[in-house]
């Protein structure tokens, strides 16, 4: 950094030269960065919402011509046929979600509070799965949704997408059942509780909040699943969003990028509502992915 | 713990291990045995398929288009690691140490871009990397008096290891900020005492400080650019030609392109070996840190 070029000068007008330099070159590197950043940003904004010269091709930026929901109505009751792709993807998020949460809150649970044998050896596996990319194990399982009859339906993706973030959400939920103290649970056996009362009215509505942590995360990794809805979906009116603009990006002629960028938009919603309203959930599940539940 | 209890655990815990067995733990097991086999996705060898030994791993180590994709995984690897190791760190140092106006926003915008689906994030880079004057990249590199690239066509691999510098830095960022906020203040203002100059402090006391967070980083990373699909797949499919076809993408095209289950399966061994020893590394490092 420039401030090398300064060092060894004592002076206090030096000092405060060389500070101010440095801070202009901090705001330099992070102005750049966050420019870098949000760039590409621009386009899709633009183009869904605006209307373009004549003779200009609507992938590049453009003047907007003047402000239009055009796009938006060609992608909800036009051809984009958006309402389908958003009620297949909503689908298949909300069901995945729903499964892993249900498997991995029981299992959560019994890896906190089990002592049982193999105990250390299982969660080391489990994580030891999640890290192996499904790229690596695809073609056979695509043999066994086949044998399952699961191809080219929703419930194939539903437990694809789902499976591929059940050890991830084992790990989260142990690590939230960790937080609630076994006392309480124990107090309310004494008081005469079942342990199915003692889940349900002291532990869940405990972790409740890593619960719901948990099932954000998990909704945006389904959300953006294209690989498995690639190689299990074969039907237009089955596909999720990400496959139908897919599709619609590699058909090439006469691409309206108005209509496509809409729909884009559309799928990124949710995304966006996330990261505006539950950003820290977020960050803090992603450095918990990577650092196992730590 | 009673034997009831552990029956019950046990209970509680079979679904979640019943589900990841049938649809993690098989496919892996199956396809060891399916690249031993000629299994097709469809035609007479989908059903009438033979055990061919080790056949295809010998067609695989003379396949010319294998070793160009192990070479490009490798290349986009180090390069995606090099930048966001560059970008990530730099950003981490900066917001980690000083109280600057608008750095919450500043942590949000660097991470945006990964909560962004993979698909959208290729649609938004199309424009980005148009090849005309037009393209977004292409104005920006104009103001500096450069003439009009043909981005994903001239150049695929800086392309779409600049599509990973946008995309991913924020996770590098996010994890050595982490670190860094882990550090003591007694060791900094003891090194600053002592009259280390901001490289020595970087180099001698804080790299090595956060260094597990760093292998950690790095491992995932990798791991990450071995099973590398949709952003890549698509932003140009593994080409043009074959000339962005990263591991994934082979095993993607032989076993759905080429229907080749058999021979796609022994790439993907090779993949699978390589992510395990990887995991394995970073499983250890996890047990260094409990």
């Amino acid at each position: 950094m420039s401030t090398q070029l300064f060092r060894g000068s004592a002076r206090p007008a030096d000092h405060q030269f060389r500070q101010r330099l440095e801070v202009a070159a901090i705001y330099l590197f992070l102005g750049l960065l966050g420019i870098f950043m949000l760039v590409p940003f621009v386009w899709p904004f633009l183009s869904a919402f605006t209307t373009k010269p004549e003779n200009v091709s609507s992938l590049y930026l453009y003047w907007p011509q003047s402000f239009t929901f055009e796009h938006f109505a060609n992608a909800i009751v036009g051809r984009g046929q958006a309402l389908t792709l958003l009620r297949n993807s909503l689908f298949v998020s909300g069901s995945s979600v729903a499964l892993s949460l249900l498997v991995c809150t029981m299992g959560g649970y019994a890896l906190s509070r089990g002592t049982f044998r193999f105990k250390r050896a299982l969660m080391f596996a489990v994580l030891l799965i999640q890290i192996i990319p499904g790229t690596a194990t695809v073609l056979p399982f695509y043999l066994i949704v086949r044998n399952l009859g699961l191809v080219n339906t929703l419930a194939g993706v539903v437990v694809g997408v789902s499976v591929g973030t059940i050890p991830f959400m084992l790990w989260v939920m142990k690590g939230f059942f960790d937080t609630v103290p076994a006392e309480l649970e124990e107090a309310a056996w004494i008081d005469g509780a079942t342990r199915g009362q003692t889940l349900r009215l002291v532990v869940f509505p405990l972790a409740l909040p890593g619960v719901g942590a948990a099932a954000i995360l998990a909704f945006n990794s389904a959300w953006a699943a294209f690989f498995l809805p690639l190689i299990l979906l074969s039907d237009s009116e089955k596909f999720v969003m990400p496959l139908g603009l897919f599709r619609a990006l590699i058909a090439y002629t006469n691409l309206d990028y108005g209509m496509l960028n809409a729909m884009s938009l559309l799928y990124m919603l949710p995304s966006l509502l996330i990261f505006v309203f539950a950003r820290q959930y977020l960050i803090k599940g992603t450095m918990a992915g990577a650092m196992a539940g730590q | 713990m009673t034997r009831a209890d552990n029956r019950l655990f046990f209970l509680l815990l079979s679904p979640a291990l019943l589900l990841i067995a049938v649809f993690t733990l098989l496919p892996g097991l199956w396809a060891i045995y399916v690249s031993f086999t000629d299994l097709a996705l469809a035609g007479p060898k989908a059903l009438d398929y033979t055990f061919v030994g080790v056949r295809n791993y010998l067609r695989l180590l003379t396949d010319e288009r294998f070793y160009n994709s192990l070479w490009l995984t490798l290349q986009y690897t180090f390069f995606t690691n090099l930048g966001q190791f560059v970008l990530g760190l730099s950003a981490a140092l900066i917001l980690g140490r000083r109280q600057l106006r608008g750095q919450n926003w500043l942590v949000a915008i660097i991470v945006l871009p990964m909560v962004i689906p993979g698909i959208t994030q290729a649609l938004i880079w199309s424009s980005m990397l148009g090849a005309k004057e037009f393209g977004t990249l292409n104005r920006l590199v104009g103001l500096f008096g450069m003439e009009p690239v043909l981005w994903t066509r001239t150049l695929p691999m800086l392309s779409i290891v600049l599509v990973n510098f946008w995309n991913n830095s924020g996770f590098a960022m996010i994890l050595f900020l982490a670190g860094l906020q882990s550090i003591p203040q007694e060791v900094l203002e003891a090194a600053t005492i002592d009259g280390a100059s901001p490289w020595q402090m970087l180099v001698r006391v804080k790299l090595p400080l956060i260094r597990y967070v760093v292998l950690l980083w790095l491992l995932l990373n990798t791991i990450g650019c071995l099973g590398m699909f949709d952003l890549v797949f698509g932003l140009t499919r593994g080409g043009p030609g074959n000339a962005t076809e990263l591991l994934g993408i082979y095993v993607y095209n032989q076993g759905f392109q080429y229907f080749e289950l058999g021979f796609g399966s022994a790439a993907a061994m090779v993949m699978l070996l390589l992510s395990l020893g990887l995991a394995l590394l970073y499983v250890r490092l996890m047990r260094v840190e409990f």
